[in-house]
């Protein structure tokens, strides 16, 4: 009698252990998509405007530049960078991870100077700068200068930027 | 918010708490059917005593509203558990005396979680850890005294201390607040050396210096299982702050360097590379050991022999280096497998609140705790399974060993005071 309640016990502290694993992973499992969604209600609040908005080199002593367009972070898991960060572009913009980049981008799978944004022709391009991991345009990697357009992806390590060219700046300009 | 925070966490504790009172009462309670002869009620109090004991830091821990990480604890409480059982099982002698260094451990992470949760002011002194450290070191090696093949160990009377273990928590601090301090330097280098930017030698002098010295030492002790420890934490961390894996290839090379050094030089480093090579062309003499973990490994099958039901008292040092052995008998592959998930998750926690962390200091000290734990589980692990050397570490509050189970509750009280933190600025902000 007592030799079969042991051997239930037996299996029953086997069980325990992983019951134990389970509830625990459960849990965790939980937490992650509390986190999660504790994560995206401030963004989704700060959606409808630019949080903070970063004027560039180039941009300040032109009061109306010929082609304005901005930067705005779509996805970044650094909090230095934040999400709805946008930058406007002057006539020459460097991307890195260096601290003397205009637009420090501070990802371990970005490099010091990653890319560089200049306007050549009333166009924007964007040139990757030899970067060991790469530049993403619309998921594609870059491999020659290109000419960036309205609604662009750009993507560099985990950091996702858009291209938005200003609206009422085509209406203006030509 | 923070107030509702915290009571969600610790209510989160409580119930995994219940299933790790569960987990050891069961086992207790196999163990006292299991020898009902002995003055077996000793089993069942310790348990209930060693439960309260959690159970009461969580209570507190409740009424100041600490809002760590409600993970950790539950988890320590299990391997505690675990570790009781098991020691209980192996010799019921050493069970009491982990019983009395896991009360002591409790009240170090209470003393830990109540008085050191300021803890970026330590960042202050780290060149009086460096030095700490070293004369921690260095004492063994003039007052201490040999056990296992390892001369590292202080004899204070009626109970001894490994300082190399505590030695570990001041490593992990002295390193965390270098590199904080250095972080960029080191990372982005400022001298240009055969087109490779590197930093300059005042950023990682005493850096190497400190490190350096502290292998010296635990080469000198023969406590090789410390000085690979030391070594692997330091590159994590290294790596951990400056993303640059030139420092891991060159760590790397340096180490597959000193090993072959260490293997034409030390007749004991010869020995357990031979050991591990081939372990049954001696398998009566140095390597009955390995062998015999082996076996127990064996016997164990899926499921394990049960409780109390296999026989890992003829592994040598089976209460410390070698429990991994007997849960693997007694547990099976299914219960092994089940306890390194466990550790798994233990660290899947640490490096969460790494990324959490605000800033370098906390950040760096939270991965480096957590490496530090990790990889020594992963070593011990691995020697007692046969995948690496064999070298005498123990499993983080496993084995028995009242050093490393209080250094690893402090530890577990900085992790946990690193999220409290985290958790009360993010509910500010």
């Amino acid at each position: 009698m007592a030799g079969i309640l042991l051997t239930i016990l037996r299996y029953l502290f086997l069980f325990l252990l992983y019951a134990f694993l389970f509830v625990v992973v459960r849990y965790m499992f939980r937490g992650l998509h509390k986190e999660h969604s504790f994560i995206t209600v401030p963004d989704t609040f700060g959606e409808g405007g630019a949080r903070e908005t970063n004027i560039l080199p180039g941009s300040r002593d032109k009061s109306v530049p010929k082609a304005g367009a901005r930067l705005v972070v779509l996805a970044s898991p650094n909090s230095r960078l934040g999400k709805g960060t946008s930058f406007y572009l002057g006539e020459k913009v460097t991307l890195g991870r260096g601290e003397h980049n205009d637009v420090v981008i501070p990802d371990p799978f970005s490099s010091h100077e990653h890319a560089v944004i200049y306007m050549h022709g009333h166009q924007y391009w964007v040139q990757d700068l030899g970067s060991l991991n790469g530049t993403y345009l619309n998921e594609v990697r870059l491999d020659r200068p290109t000419v960036l357009a309205d609604g662009d992806c750009l993507r560099i390590g985990n950091v996702t930027f858009q291209f938005v060219r200003w609206a009422y700046e085509v209406e203006s300009g030509q | 918010m923070t107030l509702s925070a915290a009571s969600r966490l610790r209510a989160v504790e409580r119930k995994l708490l219940y299933w790790v009172s569960a987990y050891l009462l069961i086992g207790a309670g196999t163990l006292y059917l299991w020898k009902p002869l002995l003055p077996a009620l000793v089993v069942l109090a310790g348990a209930l005593i060693a439960m309260i004991g959690f159970w009461i830091l969580h209570l507190f821990w409740c009424r100041f509203n600490f809002a760590a990480d409600p993970f950790l604890l539950p988890l320590v409480a299990f391997f505690s558990s675990t570790s009781l059982i098991f020691l209980y099982r192996l010799n019921p002698a050493y069970a009491e005396r982990q019983f009395v260094w896991l009360m002591t451990g409790l009240f170090a992470l209470w003393v830990v979680t109540r008085y050191f949760l300021h803890y970026r002011l330590l960042a202050e002194y780290k060149y009086i850890y460096a030095l700490a450290g070293i004369i921690g070191l260095l004492l063994p090696i003039f007052f201490g005294i040999e056990q296992g093949g390892a001369k590292s160990w202080l004899d204070l009377g009626f109970f001894q201390v490994q300082p190399s273990e505590f030695v570990k928590i001041l490593l992990v601090l002295f390193l965390a607040a270098f590199l904080a301090e250095n972080r960029l330097a080191l990372a982005e280098g400022t001298q240009r050396i055969w087109g490779i930017t590197l930093p300059a030698p005042q950023e990682w002098g005493p850096m190497l210096i400190m490190w350096g010295i502290s292998l010296l030492l635990l080469i000198f002790q023969k406590d090789l299982g410390a000085a690979l420890i030391y070594f692997t934490t330091f590159l994590a961390m290294v790596y951990a702050s400056t993303a640059r894996v030139a420092y891991v290839c060159l760590g790397g090379a340096l180490f597959l360097a000193g090993a072959a050094a260490a293997y034409f030089l030390f007749e004991h480093v010869r020995l357990r590379i031979g050991i591990w090579l081939d372990p049954w062309q001696q398998a009566e003499a140095a390597g009955y050991q390995v062998v015999q973990s082996l076996f127990a490994l064996t016997a164990g099958g899926i499921t394990g022999t049960g409780l109390g039901a296999g026989m890992p008292q003829f592994i040598p040092a089976v209460h410390t280096d070698f429990i991994f052995a007997a849960i693997a008998e007694e547990l099976g592959l299914a219960g092994s497998l089940g306890l390194i998930m466990i550790y798994m998750l233990f660290v899947y926690r640490g490096f969460l609140i790494a990324l959490a962390a605000k800033d370098d200091f906390a950040c760096l000290l939270a991965a480096g705790f957590t490496a530090l734990m990790g990889l020594q589980t992963f070593i011990i692990i691995a020697g007692v399974i046969k995948l690496l050397p064999l070298t005498g570490i123990t499993l983080p509050f496993l084995s028995y060993g009242g050093s490393s189970l209080v250094a690893n509750f402090i530890i577990l009280g900085f992790l946990l005071n690193i999220s409290h933190e985290v958790q009360i600025t993010s509910g500010r902000s």
